[in-house]
């Protein structure tokens, strides 16, 4: 039978590490383990080889090399002959090894030492298969491919959405119901801050809507920073090395840090960057107890969907910022019920109610705007088109994305239970209220 | 060369073996050993199956060019050893050592969480010879900076 790369896919996961043969000009062999191997086409491998300059200076004397590849689904092995043709340290092709590698090496720990210098490139020769005496228990077919008909129908549905609300919603059903995960987050990048915040998160104990990743920083500020799909498809070497972070108990009233949720005992992780008009909105992340949860496949079906997100959220953030003005605003009724202490830090925008960790950051002064006006004004509605042209908000003007970091606020209110909630009223227009007097302390 | 008086003992214990060989042509074979002991200070034996091997197999009678890589699957410390090889028949005791070897390095795999049917297939029992080398060369490969160094050379 005639081997095809393509049918190797899995062996491309990195789980069980590969082995590279070469031999020097004078015929000694070299042998050792790799690193990475990346399916760089049909017809070409790429290697990484921070360490061992070995392997790249016997290809360069003599190109032909072997290597030898396992299917981590059943431990089947492939010998592939190749040719070493040209090493590479620019371009998209590198940055792609580079950035998995950053990725999976930031999740062993490693990340500052397997910076990558450059990967060999190789074409193909001849694929065989390793004779085995034993039959191999499971196909070599990784988790199931997501069909089209149902990326179809989470396309059309997170297109039917006109408000950030129903597209993250669409974004994480689609995911889950759609796809077949169980366990998945959307963060949205604030530049301002360089961090990315839960916005929506589903199958966790807790919601963690408010909880920041810095970018940069693991799978999912990697995935933002480089606009790249990163997976990783066996979390045990992570714990093997001790590396694994645990599920933190964080007093978030102390700290003003709200916990990521996550699953301590995850196999597979996957971060799709929400990408539109090349810039990075968020992030999608999911993660399996199985490991090997993800296939190529899966990640092009999610960064389809992901991609369809990220325009739509666009698209409702403009909208949004032109739905007319709330007329004449109503003058609240003097609020019944006990007085609410409210306390603005103003150095970094963090809100407490009744002492409870609220928000921080542009979303915190959202509230202090809002919470402002009713108090001054009486006023409880207000819409997105006033907040973005006000001039004490100090909004940032890079992004647009008032309607997102409204309705981070609003879930975080919500989920809080503190007395003080926004409501959703129509498109580009919120309704603030409080159920009692609001007290400000706007200064500690 | 010396083995030095570390390796011998880290080369018999559940390591993960691989074999690197060439042809007449300079094209080069990847093989895996089923374990390995040092025969005395300048030689070892390592143990492989020529019926899942056998480009490996046919390689060594060629031209007797070989490197072993011996790898901990715990904390990576890895070693490569290179020099001229002589295959010889295995004998019950190197039967018996080769099932040994198998025995623990399934323990130690499924000990860091690798399923048994994974590693099945890459301990293939059928026709052990034992390739029987002179030690020119080791060399450090534990992954980090000293990866590549030699430990030495032959005299």
């Amino acid at each position: 039978m005639t081997l095809d790369l393509r049918d190797l896919q899995p062996c491309f996961e990195g789980v069980i590490p590969s082995i590279v043969s070469t031999t020097a000009a004078d015929g000694t062999p070299n042998i050792s383990y790799l690193s990475h191997v990346v399916m760089a086409d049909e017809a070409h491998v790429a290697l990484s080889n921070q360490f061992f300059a070995k392997t790249a200076a016997n290809v360069r004397a003599n190109p032909k090399a072997a290597l030898l590849l396992v299917d981590p689904l059943n431990g089947m092995q492939f010998c592939i002959h190749v040719t070493w043709e040209r090493s590479l340290d620019t371009g998209q092709l590198f940055d792609r090894v580079a950035e998995q590698l950053r990725a999976s090496s930031a999740q062993i720990g490693m990340s500052g030492i397997m910076r990558l210098k450059a990967v060999d490139i190789f074409r193909v020769d001849a694929v065989e298969s390793v004779l085995s005496a034993t039959e191999p228990e499971s196909p070599a077919t990784i988790t199931d491919m997501p069909d089209l008909p149902a990326l179809a129908e989470i396309s059309a549905r997170i297109g039917a959405q006109s408000e950030a609300e129903g597209v993250i919603d669409a974004l994480l059903s689609g995911a889950c119901e759609g796809l077949g995960f169980e366990h998945a987050i959307v963060l949205l990048s604030d530049e301002t801050r360089n961090v990315l915040t839960t916005i929506a998160s589903r199958g966790y104990e807790r919601s963690g809507v408010g909880s920041e990743v810095p970018f940069d920083e693991g799978l999912i500020g990697t995935a933002a920073t480089s606009a790249r799909t990163v997976k990783v498809n066996d979390m045990s070497r992570v714990r093997r090395l001790g590396a694994a972070i645990e599920a933190s108990s964080l007093d978030e009233n102390r700290t003003r840090t709200i916990a990521l949720p996550g699953l301590p005992n995850a196999l597979s992780q996957i971060a799709v960057p929400l990408v539109t008009h090349g810039e990075v909105r968020g992030v999608l992340f999911i993660e399996s107890l199985d490991r090997l949860a993800f296939s190529q496949a899966h990640a092009h079906a999610l960064e389809m969907i992901a991609a369809q997100a990220a325009a739509v959220l666009a698209l409702s953030e403009m909208t949004a910022s032109e739905a007319p003005e709330s007329g004449t605003a109503p003058v609240a009724a003097p609020p019944p019920g006990d007085t609410i202490r409210v306390t603005h830090h103003r150095f970094d925008d963090s809100v407490f109610i009744d002492n409870v960790y609220v928000i921080k950051g542009v979303a915190g002064r959202l509230l202090m705007f809002m919470l402002g006006a009713y108090l001054d004004e009486g006023r409880h509605e207000f819409t997105n088109r006033e907040m973005r042209l006000s001039e004490t908000l100090r909004l940032p003007e890079i992004k647009d994305n008032l309607e997102t970091r409204l309705l981070l606020l609003r879930r975080r209110l919500e989920e809080k239970a503190l007395g003080v909630r926004l409501l959703h009223v129509a498109r580009g227009r919120i309704m603030l209220e409080v159920d009692g007097a609001p007290v400000v302390d706007s200064d500690a | 060369m010396q083995l030095g008086s570390e390796l011998a003992p880290f080369i018999a214990s559940p390591v993960m073996i691989i074999i690197g060989t060439r042809n007449a042509a300079n094209f080069p074979a990847i093989g895996r050993g089923l374990g390995a002991r040092a025969l005395d200070s300048e030689s070892v034996e390592v143990m492989l199956s020529a019926w899942q091997w056998p480009e490996t197999v046919a390689n060594l009678r060629d031209n007797h060019r070989m490197a072993a890589t011996f790898a901990r699957p715990s904390d990576y410390v890895t070693y490569q050893i290179k020099g001229r090889a002589e295959l010889v028949g295995a004998e019950a005791e190197d039967l018996e050592r080769s099932q040994r070897y198998c025995a623990n390095i399934l323990t130690v795999l499924e000990g860091l969480g690798l399923e048994r049917k994974i590693v099945q297939p890459w301990l293939c029992k059928r026709h052990i010879v034992v390739a029987r080398m002179k030690v020119e060369e080791v060399y450090v490969q534990t992954p980090g900076p000293k990866a590549g160094t030699a430990v030495g050379t032959a005299k």
